[in-house]
C-alpha cells in the first residue's frame, strides 16, 4: 500500500520532468521561431510583408505627394462641412511638423517594421529546407526587393532630393540589412550617396534570383517578378539622378515585358473597372480581401472616393491640376464630377468637387505601371541628353491623351515634367518629381495651407525624423532645419 | 495469623473507604460564542491524570474519588484553542460548562503554508498574521473578503473601487512593481498569492502582447472583477498572511508580494447541526459629486462661449435643471441568506453551506448578486486522513447605468412633453440607458481541492493535494438602438458585444513531512515536496452591429456586421521546494526555506529560478535568568531570503507573431507583435525582516517589526528605436526597495464572564525608492534623461507642474517651473514631461486600523475604523475646470464661483475659455487623500434560547452599518465638492441592516 502509493508520485514526476511541459505557444501569437518553422508559416509572414507594404501606401502616404505638391485639395468636413485639412497630413501640409508633431511618424516606423519583418524571415531562410530551391529563391528576390522599396520609400519623405548635394554626401536612412537587437544596435543614418548604393545591391542580389514562381494564390500582378523589381530599379534610378539605369531598366520593361500601354479608346473605361488593375499595371498591391471577398480596406476608401452626397473621402482634384488638362485631353475626363454641400461663410451650398478615377470602389493601390516608365525612360534619355529619343516617349503618352504632339526639344524636360504630373497625378510622385527637378512648391488660388509656397532648396522638403527614434539613439542626426 | 492478615486487611480497607469520597458528577461542554458543544473536551482532576473526554454532544460523566472533601476538588477543562477552564466542585454534581476560544494562544496552532506545515503559534519564526474570520466583522456589506482586511492587518493596504465586484487591490508591505509611465504598459502581477485549502487562485489578466485580450479599458473592453468574489465569506474559517523570507520562502518564485492562505471551516464532530441566516438593509449613497445646476450651468457656458467670442453660442436659460444623479441614483437595498448543516462522526466530519447575497446597488438597476455554496468533507482513520473541498458559486454583476462615466448637462430634459425618454445622441439618454441597456457579466466558478495524507511511520507522513480553480465568466453588453448609445453615425443601430473568459487552472503538490524530538529539548521537522501547475485562459469576443430588432437583444448572428475574435493563453510551472525547522529547549529557533522553480513564462536560458531564506527567533522568555513578572513572552525574530515573481504573463521572451486572418488577397497572415528577448529573467525580492513580540501585564499582545524589501530586475516595459520595427521591449530594467516598521497590538482590557473588551490596533509605515533604472536608449540619448520615473525618489511620486494660483489680472493658471512663474500656454509650449517635478505621493506615509468588541452578557459590539494619511491623488481634470468639455458634460459646482470672472478674482480656477491649455499633471488636481474611515458598526444580541423551549440551539439578532463615514483631512466646502467628492465619481454607498442568527 504504502509503496504503491510512493511509485504513483514517482510516476507523476517523471510525466512532467521529461515532456515539452515549460513550452508554451500562444494560439494567435506564436513565437517567431516556431512561426519560421514551417512552409505555411513562413507564407504567412511573407504575406504578411506585403499586406504592411499595402497598409502604408494605402494610408496617408497615398495623398502626400500630391497634396504638398499642389494636385489635391479637400471636401467639406464633418457636420460643419467646412473645408479644413484632414487631420492625419494636417502638419505636414502645412510644412509645420516637428519630431514631436508628426503627422508621418507612423509612416517612418511602418517601414522599419516591415524591414524587421523581411530580415526576420532572410535571416532564418538558410533553414527553409520545406522550400523547393526555386521557391527559396522567388521568396528571398522579393523580400529584397521590398527591403530596397521600404527604405526607397523612407528616402522620400525623410531624406533630401539625391542631387540636394552635388556628391549626394548629405543624410539618407538608416539602412536595415539584419535584425536590430534592442539596446544593443544604435545605428546611424547613411549618407544619400550610400542609401543608394544599399538600394542597389538589394535590387541586384533580388534580380539574379528571381524566376518568377508564384508563393502564394491572388493576382499574378499583385506580387513582386523580375519585371517588377526592374520597374522599380527604373524609378528608384532616376530619383537617384542614375540616369543610365533608369533608362536601361524602364527601357527593358518596356520593349520586354509584354504589357503595352493602355489605347486611348479604352483609357478611361479601364480606369473606371471597379476592382480589376489597369491593364497597363506593372505592380498593383491588393486590397485585403476577407474569405467571402469583400474588400475590408482600401485606398479608395480610405482617400479618395466618393459613395454619395454623405459618403465620401477627403482628397479631390485641385483647380490647379485640372486647369493644365486641356479641353480636349482624356485626362480630363479622369474625374467624377460631384456637388457636395459646402459651408461658405456659416450658408451651406452645393459645390462641384472632383475626385479621381483612378481610385474609386475597391480599387487597388497601384503602384507601377507602364506609362511612368515610358517617362521615366523619357526623362533619363532627355538628361542623358538623347533629346529625340525623349520626344519620342514624350509623345507616345501625349497622343494616347488626345493632345497635340510636339515637334521639337525645347524645354523637353520641363514637358516631361508637366506631362508626368498630368499622366501620374494622384499616383504619389509630384512632390518628389518637384524635388528631383530643384523646383519650388508653388500651391496655387485653393491652398489652405499657412504656407503654400517653398522656395528650392528648403528644409522642409523633408519631415524630422521622429522624436521616438532620435530620443533613444544618440547617433541619429535630426534634418536640418527641425 | 490468617485471621489477623484479614483483620488487617480489612481494617485498612474499611479505613480507605472511610477516608475516600466519592461522588458521580455529569454535564456538558458548550463553545461560550454560540453554545455549539464541545465534543471529545478534557475533564481532568487538577494536577491528576485522572478524569474523562466529553463525548460527541460535549456530555460527559465521571465519579470523582478524592481523599480530600469532595466540595474542594478542581476540575480543569481544556480543549484546543479554548481558554481552560477550573471549576471547583463545591456541592454541584451537573455542570454545564462554557469555553471561551483563546484568540491569542500561544498554544493555538497556526498553518504556516499550504503544504501542511502547523507550528504552535510561539514557535512560529516567519512573520506571518493569523486572524480569525469571526474576529473580523462578517456581517459588513462587502463582495469579498479583502474588503473585510481594510486596516485589520499591519503592513496589508487594501484599496477598494467604488463599483461592486471590481477589482481591489492587496497591496503587502508596499507596491509589488513599479507605477506604469503610460497606462497600457503591461508590468508583473503587484497581488499576493492567494491559496485556499491548497487551490492556487487565478488572478484576472489580459493576454500579455495581445492587443485584443489586454484587459484594457473602454466601453468594448473587458469588465476585470474580482475574482476572490468566489469564496463565500461565511465559508472563511481564517486568514493567514505571510509577509517576510521566512514566511514566504516556501513559495519562491511565486511570493515576492507575499501569500494569503486561507482555511475554510470544516465540519464539526457531533450531531447534525444545522445554521441559518438572514441579513437585510438598505443603502445610500455617500460623498455624491456634485455638479452645476441647470441655472448655474447655462452662466457657464454661456461665460465659456463669450471669452471663446462665440456670441451666437449664448442662449438664456431653457429652465430645464434635471438632476441626473438624483433621477438614477436611489437608496439600494441588501439582503444576505446563509443556511449550513454540518457534523461528523468518529471517522468523518461534513460541512456544506449555502449563501446568497444580493446588493441592488444606489445606482439605479445596478447589482450584484452572489451565490456562493461549499461542500467539504473529511475523513480520518488510523493513519489516514482525507479532505475534499468543493465550492461552486455563481456572481451575477449587472451595471447598464453608466451615468458616472459621462454626466450630462442639466439643461436637458430627461422626458418629452409625452412623457418618452428624451433623444440624446452618442452617449444616449441615461435613463434610457439604464433601462434598455444590458452590461451584464456572469461568473460561474468552482473550487476543489482534494488532500490525501498518511501517516507512513510515527514520525514521517506523506501527504498530496489536487487543488483546481476553474471559472466561466460570460458577458454580455447590449446597445439599445431605442436610445443614442445605440444608435450609430455610419447609419448602425443597436450592438451586441458578448465576452468570454474561462480559466482552468490547477495544481497538484506532493510532500514528505518528518518530524523528531532527540533528547529532552531538540525538536527537528522537514519537509520535502514537488509541485506542478498550468493555467489555461480561453478568451472569445463576439460583436454585432446593426439588428433589425433593435430594441431587445438578438444573437449575433443576426447582426449585419459581426466581428469575432478568440485567443488562449497558457503557462505552466514546477517547482521542488523544502524547509528545515529546529528549535532548542523552546528558546532557539532556526528554520531555512528552499526552492526551485520553472516557468514557461521565461527564455529557456533563464527559466529556473532558485529561491531560499533563513529565519531565527529568541524566546527570551523562555530563558532561566528571565525573571519579568510583567512580561510573558519576549520573542526576537529575523530573517532573509530572495523570492521572486513569475507572473508576469505568459510568452514575454520569446518574441512572438501574430496570426491574423483576411488579408492580402483574402490570404491568412502573421505579423511579428513582440521583441525577442531571451535575456528577460526573473525579478527578484530580496526579504529582511526583524521582529518583536512582546506580551505583558496579561492585557497586551504586540508585535513590532522592521522590513526592507529589496525588489531588482525588475521587469518593465522600455521604448526601442523604432529602426528595430518594435516600439517597446521588456527588460528587467529597475531595481527598489520598500522598507518600513508594522506595529500591531492587541488589548483584552477586560475579561469576565460578563464583560469583555478587546482593542485591536495596528500602523504600518512604508517608504518607497528607485535606487536603479536602465532602458534601451543609447548612452547619451535624450529619452534616458526625460524618464518621470526617477532614481532616488519613490515609485508612487506624482510627478508634475507646480500650480501656483490664477493670475487675477486675467485669469490665466500660473506655474511654477525651475523658479519661475510661466501661464499654462509657455509650460504647455516650452515644457516636457522631462520638466516635471514631484508634486505628490500615492502611497500613504502610514496607515492601519482599529478594532474594538465589547461584549456585555448577551450584548456584543464590534466598531472597524481604518486610515491613511499623507496620501496624495491626482483626479480627473474633467471633472475640475476642462471647460472644453462643457459643451456636452456637466462640471463640477465649484467652477461656478471659482472660476476667474473679472478683473482682480482671486479664483481657484482659471477664465471659463477653450483656451486654457491642458496641464493635466498639475498641483490643482492634487488632493491630500488622509482619511479615517469608520469602516463598520456591529451591535448583536444573543437571545437566551436554551432557557426556553424554543428548539434552537442558539439566536442572535444584530444590527449592522457598514462603509459609514470618512473623515477626510481636507474638508469638502458646504455644497461643493473636495477631496471626498472628486475622488470617484461613481459614488460609495453607506448600508444600514438587520439580520438574524440562529442554529438548531
Amino acid at each position: 500500500m504504502k509503496k504503491k502509493c510512493l511509485y504513483n508520485i514517482i510516476f507523476f514526476l517523471g510525466l512532467y520532468s521529461c515532456s515539452g511541459f515549460l513550452n508554451q505557444e500562444p494560439d494567435l501569437q506564436i513565437s517567431i521561431d516556431e512561426q519560421l518553422s514551417t512552409e505555411q508559416g513562413v507564407l504567412e509572414a511573407y504575406a504578411g510583408v506585403y499586406r504592411n507594404v499595402e497598409a502604408i501606401l494605402s494610408g496617408n502616404f497615398a495623398s502626400y505627394a500630391d497634396a504638398l505638391g499642389g494636385n489635391i485639395t479637400f471636401t467639406p468636413f464633418g457636420t460643419q462641412k467646412n473645408i479644413i485639412v484632414p487631420q492625419n497630413i494636417e502638419n505636414v501640409y502645412n510644412f509645420n511638423a516637428n519630431e514631436n508633431e508628426l503627422d508621418f511618424e507612423d509612416y517612418y516606423e511602418d517601414w522599419y517594421q516591415i524591414i524587421n519583418q523581411i530580415n526576420l524571415i532572410l535571416e532564418r531562410s538558410v533553414d527553409f529546407s520545406f522550400l523547393t530551391e526555386k521557391e527559396l529563391h522567388q521568396l528571398k528576390a522579393e523580400l529584397l526587393t521590398i527591403r530596397a522599396l521600404a527604405h526607397y520609400q523612407v528616402s522620400l519623405v525623410f531624406a533630401q532630393n539625391y542631387n540636394f548635394t552635388a556628391d549626394a554626401s548629405h543624410l539618407g536612412v538608416v539602412y536595415v540589412t539584419k535584425t536590430v537587437i534592442a539596446g544593443v544596435d544604435f545605428p546611424a543614418r547613411e549618407t544619400m550617396a550610400a542609401t543608394y548604393i544599399l538600394l542597389q545591391k538589394d535590387l541586384d542580389d533580388a534580380l539574379v534570383l528571381y524566376n518568377n514562381t508564384q508563393l502564394l494564390s491572388g493576382l499574378e500582378k499583385s506580387y513582386f517578378n523580375s519585371m517588377a523589381a526592374q520597374a522599380l530599379y527604373a524609378r528608384i534610378a532616376l530619383q537617384m539622378n542614375d540616369w543610365q539605369k533608369a533608362q536601361e531598366f524602364s527601357n527593358t520593361v518596356i520593349t520586354t515585358s509584354g504589357i503595352s500601354l493602355l489605347p486611348k479608346n479604352t483609357y478611361i473605361s479601364e480606369w473606371e473597372k471597379p476592382v480589376d488593375a489597369i491593364r497597363e499595371t506593372i505592380l498593383e498591391f491588393a486590397a485585403p480581401t476577407t474569405t467571402d471577398g469583400s474588400v475590408s480596406s482600401s485606398i479608395a476608401a480610405s482617400n479618395f472616393s466618393y459613395t454619395d452626397a454623405n459618403n465620401y473621402a477627403d482628397y479631390v482634384a485641385s483647380i490647379a491640376l485640372l486647369n493644365l488638362y486641356e479641353p480636349q485631353d482624356i485626362r480630363a475626363n479622369m474625374f467624377l464630377e460631384k456637388p457636395l454641400n459646402t459651408n461658405i461663410n456659416g450658408v451651406l451650398s452645393p459645390i462641384n468637387y472632383s475626385f479621381t478615377k483612378k481610385f474609386q470602389d475597391d480599387a487597388g493601390t497601384l503602384y507601377l505601371r507602364l506609362s511612368e516608365m515610358y517617362l521615366i525612360r523619357a526623362e533619363a534619355n532627355a538628361r542623358l541628353n538623347n533629346n529625340n529619343l525623349a520626344l519620342n516617349d514624350l509623345n507616345i503618352i501625349r497622343e494616347r491623351a488626345n493632345i497635340a504632339i510636339l515637334n521639337n526639344t525645347n524645354n523637353i524636360l520641363e514637358n516631361i515634367f508637366l506631362e508626368r504630373r498630368k499622366e501620374l497625378a494622384f499616383e504619389g510622385h509630384l512632390l518628389f518629381d518637384i524635388a528631383r527637378y530643384q523646383k519650388d512648391i508653388e500651391r496655387n488660388s485653393d491652398c489652405i495651407a499657412i504656407v503654400c509656397n517653398l522656395k528650392y532648396p528648403s528644409n522642409f522638403y523633408v519631415l524630422p525624423i521622429p522624436f521616438s527614434s532620435i530620443s533613444l539613439n544618440q547617433n541619429i542626426q535630426q534634418n536640418e532645419g527641425y | 495469623m490468617i485471621k489477623i492478615k484479614l483483620l488487617i486487611l480489612l481494617v485498612f480497607f474499611s479505613f480507605s473507604s472511610f477516608s475516600q469520597q466519592e461522588r458521580r458528577i455529569s454535564g456538558v461542554v458548550l463553545e461560550s460564542a454560540t453554545n455549539e458543544p464541545l465534543p471529545s473536551a478534557a475533564i481532568f482532576i487538577k494536577g491528576t491524570k485522572k478524569g474523562v473526554t466529553a463525548d460527541f454532544n460535549g456530555k460527559f460523566s465521571y465519579i470523582v474519588k478524592s481523599k480530600e472533601k469532595i466540595e474542594n476538588v478542581v476540575l480543569q477543562i481544556s480543549y484546543v484553542g479554548f481558554i481552560t477552564q477550573n471549576i471547583k466542585i463545591g456541592s454541584q454534581s451537573f455542570f454545564t460548562i462554557k469555553l471561551k476560544e483563546d484568540v491569542s494562544n500561544l498554544n493555538e496552532i497556526i498553518i504556516t503554508s499550504s503544504y501542511g506545515t502547523k507550528k504552535l503559534k510561539q514557535d512560529i519564526v516567519g512573520s506571518i498574521e493569523h486572524i480569525k474570520a469571526k474576529e473580523l466583522i462578517t456581517e459588513q456589506v462587502v463582495t469579498s473578503f479583502d474588503e473585510l482586511l481594510e486596516g485589520q492587518a499591519a503592513g496589508v493596504y487594501i484599496e477598494r473601487s467604488a463599483g461592486l465586484g471590481e477589482e481591489v487591490k492587496i497591496n503587502i508591505r508596499g507596491q509589488g512593481s513599479l507605477t506604469p509611465l503610460n497606462a497600457n504598459s503591461v508590468g508583473t502581477s503587484t497581488q499576493p498569492l492567494i491559496i485556499v485549502d491548497g487551490i492556487i487562485l487565478s488572478e484576472e489578466i489580459g493576454i500579455d502582447g495581445s492587443n485584443f485580450f489586454d484587459a484594457g479599458s473602454g466601453n468594448l473592453s473587458e469588465n476585470i472583477l474580482n475574482p476572490l468574489a468566489r469564496i463565500g465569506i461565511q465559508d472563511i474559517e481564517s486568514f493567514n498572511i505571510l509577509k517576510d523570507a521566512a514566511a514566504v520562502g516556501l513559495y519562491g518564485a511565486d511570493a515576492a508580494n507575499g501569500v494569503i492562505i486561507i482555511t475554510t471551516k470544516s465540519g464539526k464532530k457531533g450531531k447534525l447541526h444545522y445554521s441559518a441566516s438572514y441579513q437585510s438593509g438598505i443603502s445610500s449613497p455617500i460623498n455624491q459629486f456634485k455638479y452645476l445646476n441647470g441655472e448655474q450651468y447655462q452662466h457657464i457656458i454661456n461665460t465659456y462661449h463669450l471669452n471663446n467670442g462665440d456670441v451666437n453660442n449664448v442662449q438664456t436659460w431653457n429652465g430645464v435643471d434635471t438632476n441626473w444623479q438624483n433621477l438614477l441614483n436611489r437608496s439600494g437595498t441588501y439582503s444576505n441568506y446563509n443556511f449550513g448543516v454540518s457534523g461528523g462522526t468518529e471517522h468523518w466530519k461534513y460541512r456544506a453551506n449555502i449563501g446568497y447575497q444580493i446588493n441592488n446597488e444606489a445606482q439605479e438597476n445596478n447589482s450584484l448578486k452572489r451565490l456562493n455554496t461549499s461542500f467539504g468533507l473529511d475523513y480520518r482513520k488510523e493513519k489516514w486522513n482525507a479532505s475534499i473541498r468543493f465550492s461552486p458559486s455563481i456572481v451575477t454583476k449587472n451595471t447598464p447605468n453608466t451615468l458616472y462615466n459621462f454626466a450630462l448637462a442639466p439643461t436637458i430634459a430627461p422626458y418629452t412633453e409625452d412623457g418618452n425618454f428624451s433623444t440624446i445622441p452618442i452617449y444616449g439618454n441615461p435613463l434610457a440607458v439604464a433601462n434598455q441597456n444590458r452590461n451584464e457579466a456572469i461568473t460561474n466558478a468552482f473550487l476543489t481541492s482534494i488532500s490525501l495524507n498518511y501517516q507512513l511511520k510515527d514520525n514521517l507522513k506523506i501527504s498530496t493535494l489536487f487543488g483546481m480553480d476553474f471559472s466561466q465568466k460570460d458577458e454580455d453588453r447590449f446597445f439599445s438602438g431605442a436610445n443614442g448609445s445605440g444608435q450609430f453615425n455610419d447609419g448602425d443601430i443597436a450592438r451586441r458585444l458578448l465576452r468570454d473568459r474561462n480559466t482552468n487552472r490547477w495544481n497538484w503538490n506532493a510532500n514528505l513531512l518528518y518530524d523528531t524530538k532527540f533528547g529532552d529539548k531538540h525538536t527537528f521537522d522537514a519537509l520535502l515536496g514537488i509541485e506542478t501547475r498550468q493555467e489555461k485562459v480561453n478568451f472569445s469576443y463576439a460583436r454585432g452591429d446593426d439588428f433589425e430588432i433593435f430594441d431587445s437583444p438578438q444573437p449575433i448572428n443576426l447582426a449585419a456586421d459581426q466581428d469575432y475574435v478568440a485567443d488562449s493563453n497558457q503557462n505552466t510551472g514546477r517547482s521542488v521546494f523544502s524547509q528545515l525547522n529546529y528549535d532548542f529547549d523552546k528558546r532557539y529557533y532556526l528554520l531555512v526555506n528552499f526552492r526551485v522553480d520553472q516557468s514557461s513564462a521565461f527564455g529557456t536560458d533563464k527559466n529556473t529560478a532558485l529561491n531560499g531564506g533563513f529565519g531565527a527567533a529568541w524566546i527570551l522568555s523562555n530563558e532561566s535568568f528571565f525573571k519579568s513578572k510583567t512580561i510573558h513572552l519576549l520573542k526576537l525574530r529575523s530573517s532573509f531570503g530572495s523570492t521572486g515573481n513569475s507572473r508576469i504573463g505568459s510568452y514575454r521572451a520569446l518574441g512572438l507573431y501574430r496570426f491574423l486572418f483576411n488579408g492580402y488577397n483574402g490570404n491568412n497572415y502573421a505579423e511579428p507583435i513582440t521583441a525577442p528577448n531571451p535575456n528577460l529573467g526573473w525579478e527578484k525580492n530580496i526579504k529582511f525582516n526583524i521582529g518583536l513580540d512582546i506580551n505583558f501585564l496579561s492585557i497586551f499582545s504586540s508585535t513590532l517589526e522592521f522590513f526592507r524589501d529589496h525588489r531588482k530586475d525588475i521587469i518593465t516595459s522600455r521604448d526601442v528605436i523604432p529602426e528595430s520595427g518594435y516600439n517597446q521591449v521588456q527588460i528587467n530594467g529597475a531595481e527598489m526597495y520598500n522598507q518600513g516598521i508594522e506595529f500591531s497590538l492587541r488589548a483584552d482590557w477586560f475579561k469576565t464572564q460578563n464583560f469583555n473588551w478587546s482593542t485591536n490596533f495596528n500602523i504600518t509605515k512604508i517608504e518607497n525608492k528607485v535606487t536603479s533604472l536602465s532602458g534601451l536608449g543609447s548612452k547619451f540619448s535624450g529619452a534616458e534623461n526625460a524618464r518621470a520615473q526617477r532614481i532616488g525618489f519613490a515609485t508612487s511620486t506624482i510627478w508634475g507642474f507646480d500650480f501656483i494660483g490664477i493670475d487675477p489680472a486675467n485669469g490665466r493658471e500660473l506655474y511654477n517651473v525651475n523658479g519661475n512663474t510661466y501661464d499654462s500656454s509657455a509650460v504647455a509650449e516650452n515644457f516636457t514631461n522631462a520638466d516635471w517635478k514631484p508634486i505628490g505621493d500615492s502611497q500613504p506615509d502610514f496607515f492601519g486600523g482599529l478594532r474594538n468588541t465589547f461584549k456585555y452578557k448577551n450584548f456584543n459590539l464590534s466598531v472597524a475604523l481604518s486610515y491613511a494619511f499623507g496620501q496624495d491623488i491626482l483626479v480627473n481634470r474633467n471633472l475640475v475646470d476642462n471647460y472644453r468639455v462643457l459643451f456636452n458634460r456637466n462640471l463640477s459646482v465649484n467652477t461656478f464661483d471659482e472660476a476667474w470672472q473679472q478683473q482682480g478674482d482671486v479664483a481657484n480656477y482659471p477664465l471659463v475659455s477653450k483656451n486654457n491649455r491642458i496641464i493635466s499633471n498639475a498641483s490643482k488636481y492634487l488632493f491630500d487623500a488622509s482619511h479615517i474611515k469608520l469602516n463598520a458598526v456591529n451591535l448583536s444580541y444573543q437571545l437566551p434560547v436554551y432557557k426556553t423551549k424554543i428548539p434552537l440551539k442558539t439566536l442572535s439578532i444584530f444590527v449592522n452599518g457598514s462603509n459609514l463615514h470618512y473623515w477626510f483631512v481636507g474638508k469638502s466646502p458646504k455644497n461643493k465638492n473636495g477631496v471626498a467628492e472628486f475622488r470617484s465619481a461613481y459614488p460609495e454607498m453607506r448600508t444600514f441592516s438587520l439580520g438574524i442568527n440562529t442554529s438548531f
